[in-house]
């Protein structure tokens, strides 16, 4: 690749050429000269020049990463506030439901602390079923539920009464403050920026487009703090938090489950 | 640090060709960044317009069609919907509020909605804040008038202003309702919504000003006076949407498919959010391509700052000759060439950076103005700090190239130029 050349035949070639003998540096004279180096002994100073420019690259990124951590931070200050907002805020929600926070006491007590994982059947009450709220509907009516067209006045009656029953379905009560980890798909109803704050949790994709949507007992209404990137409709996600069970007031019914999520991560 | 300083000032003597070169990334490095924020900014503008509200409820078309229109007030409807079937619906059990909603109307260009003053008491946006007045307050009167900051300002009124209000919605308009001029009730503040570019009516001026109307045209012959107008019945009798709360959110699906399943008209009743994610879904192709595109041409102004190092080797053999023989070894002549490069992205990114920021403080409200969008003049986002870090590192990697050439050149010339 390369063979040194002494100082002496160098100088003799610019001579012998008639170039400027200026170009040759005065250090070429000496044997001794520190310019000259054999590629064997540079490899310590190579070591040095390459540590000279990692260093310098280590400081820009240092410098970079700063700045990032410096943007970071503002955002870390942002949402602590808003972990004690929301803090304030749940704590007069809690006051609000007193009453039943009382009627489950006694479960809570035995709760576990720890995250369980939870499937969606869990948070239908055992021996309720949906179908039978519909035969009950048609009593005796001897008349084949299949053989009606969606659109005749009987099938739409029937509909209507079952969704009624289903709308307000009842929950499970001993869930009320248990901490739960469930899987489901994200119906997005608030947004923080380009990040969902507030959704619904449903079992299967598409539960706003399908007939019948899931009873209110097949839904989670999800609060957060941190908002969540939802990437699109059909991502499913694991949330994680505590789960509450709420009834209207004056009797109305179960008003459904409401979870305030602590962790949302992708299925 | 010799080799930085070095490397600065050997830029320094070719100012001009390294300012084109540094020219041509920070323009990259602006069009990125530039394409990053608006595509964010969009969105969380986009996405922030409105908010508490659990279903919108129109004329059965598309979810995005009735979101585009009802709330951002782009398109048209295709049909309005009967006052009938809105107050069936508004009675419905789990109705908590709804507010009724007007349009096809425009002043100036700016849309005319007609609403009830239940729109400035339960409309959201950006999550919790709801609309403030400015000056003066709600309508009082048949024909008073709320306007949108944006409005306000670029019309130049006042409160106690008359304006008349013009049919259909496009900017010039042929046919104006100048026998009912309304009165300037009050402004709200600025929300960085389409708010800001309606005019707000009550939904009774909306229908004292189409009393003596049928069928698209005035009637001929018949001319109704704005004070005749407010002795009349003035309920409407169809709306455009119309907005509805309810007491619980796990009602919502069941409330929707009531509303789809309505037998008496049709009508479509959609989550805002969930259309608002579907018009992202929409987008986000386009929006990729965006960014494969500004990628590319951040690539380009590397390879153009690649190029020039390149070029200019053979011309600078004789510098580093010059610089072998003061003592510089084959390694600092690699260095240098590297730091050069490195320096020349650094610099470009900054500089692009700078260019972004003046970009924005002259084009905000041109922006705003023209397609409504906001783009707030924030520190760059972590992804910013990221993508301006890969730049540079590029740079850094791509003066890799030239500098060993150099460093092999070096090495063959030895401490003279062989010619």
């Amino acid at each position: 690749m390369f063979s040194p050349r002494g100082p002496s035949q160098r100088q003799c070639r610019h001579l012998r050429e008639g170039g400027n003998p200026q170009a040759v540096s005065r250090t070429d004279q000496t044997p001794e000269s520190s310019a000259i180096r054999s590629p064997k002994r540079s490899w310590r100073e190579t070591a040095a020049v390459a540590a000279r420019l990692l260093a310098l690259s280590i400081a820009l990124v240092a410098a970079g990463s700063a700045l990032v951590a410096a943007g970071s931070a503002s955002g870390a200050t942002g949402s602590a506030l808003a972990v004690t907002g929301s803090t304030l805020a749940a704590a007069g929600s809690r006051m609000a439901a007193a009453g039943s926070r009382m009627t489950a006491a006694g479960s809570r007590m035995t709760a576990p602390d720890e995250v369980r994982e939870i499937v969606w059947e869990e948070l239908m009450p055992p021996g309720w079923n949906p179908l039978a709220v519909l035969d009950a509907l048609r009593g005796n009516d001897p008349s084949d539920l299949d053989a009606l067209p969606d659109s005749s006045p009987r099938a739409i009656e029937l509909f209507n009464a079952y969704q009624e029953a289903v709308r307000s379905a009842p929950v499970v009560r001993e869930l009320n403050g248990q901490k739960v980890r469930l899987p489901g798909f994200v119906v997005p109803l608030d947004f923080e920026g380009v990040e969902i704050s507030e959704f619904l949790l449903v079992p299967y994709f598409g539960a706003c487009i399908h007939v019948p949507p899931p009873p209110s007992n097949q839904i989670v209404y999800v609060k957060t703090v941190a908002s969540y990137p939802l990437q699109g409709l059909f991502d499913p996600v694991w949330v994680t938090g505590e789960i509450r069970t709420d009834a209207y007031p004056n009797g109305l019914g179960d008003a459904g489950y409401t979870l305030q999520a602590t962790i949302i991560e992708p299925y | 640090m010799a080799i930085v300083r070095l490397a600065f000032l050997s830029v320094l003597n070719r100012r001009v060709t390294a300012g084109l070169t540094l020219l041509a990334i920070a323009l990259s490095i602006a069009m990125l960044l530039g394409v990053e924020k608006v595509r964010r900014d969009a969105r969380g503008s986009f996405a922030s317009t409105i908010s508490g509200t659990d279903l919108i409820v129109g004329a059965r078309s598309g979810a995005i069609q009735l979101l585009l229109y009802s709330v951002f007030r782009i398109g048209n409807a295709t049909n309005n919907i009967s006052w009938q079937s809105y107050r069936e619906i508004a009675d419905f059990p789990r109705v908590r509020w709804t507010v009724p909603i007007a349009l096809g109307d425009s002043h100036r260009g700016f849309r005319v909605m007609g609403t009830s003053e239940g729109y400035f008491e339960h409309y959201r946006y950006a999550r919790t804040e709801s609309l403030e007045f400015a000056v003066g307050g709600v309508f009082d009167d048949v024909f008073d008038a709320v306007l949108g900051a944006e409005v306000a300002e670029r019309l130049g009124y006042a409160l106690g202003d008359s304006l008349i209000v013009a049919h259909g919605t496009g900017d010039v308009s042929f046919i104006e309702h100048d026998d009912k001029p309304f009165r300037v009730a009050g402004i709200l503040t600025p929300t960085g919504t389409p708010v800001d570019r309606t005019v707000h009516v009550s939904l009774q001026g909306y229908t004292a000003m189409h009393v003596d109307w049928a069928a698209g045209v005035p009637i001929p012959g018949v001319r109704i006076s704005a004070e005749e107008a407010r002795t009349m019945d003035l309920t409407p009798e169809t709306i455009t949407a119309f907005l509805v709360g309810l007491d619980s959110k796990i009602a919502i699906f069941g409330v929707q498919r009531r509303i789809n399943e309505y037998r008496e008209e049709p009508l479509l009743a959609i989550i805002p959010g969930v259309a608002l994610q579907e018009l992202w879904d929409l987008m986000s192709v386009a929006e990729n391509v965006l960014r494969v595109v500004s990628s590319m041409v951040v690539v380009t102004g590397l390879l153009g700052m690649l190029t020039v190092i390149l070029s200019s080797l053979e011309a600078r053999r004789r510098e580093m000759a010059v610089l072998r023989s003061v003592g510089a070894r084959p390694l600092h002549v690699f260095a240098l060439f590297m730091s050069e490069a490195g320096v020349l992205a650094l610099l470009g990114a900054a500089a692009g950076v700078v260019l972004l920021y003046v970009a924005l403080l002259v084009g905000q409200p041109i922006v705003t103005r023209e397609f409504g969008l906001h783009l707030p003049l924030a520190m760059p986002a972590p992804a910013d700090w990221w993508i301006i870090a890969a730049v540079v590192g590029a740079g850094f990697a791509a003066g890799s190239i030239p500098a060993f050439r150099a460093y092999r050149l070096s090495l063959a010339d030895g401490l003279s130029m062989r010619i």
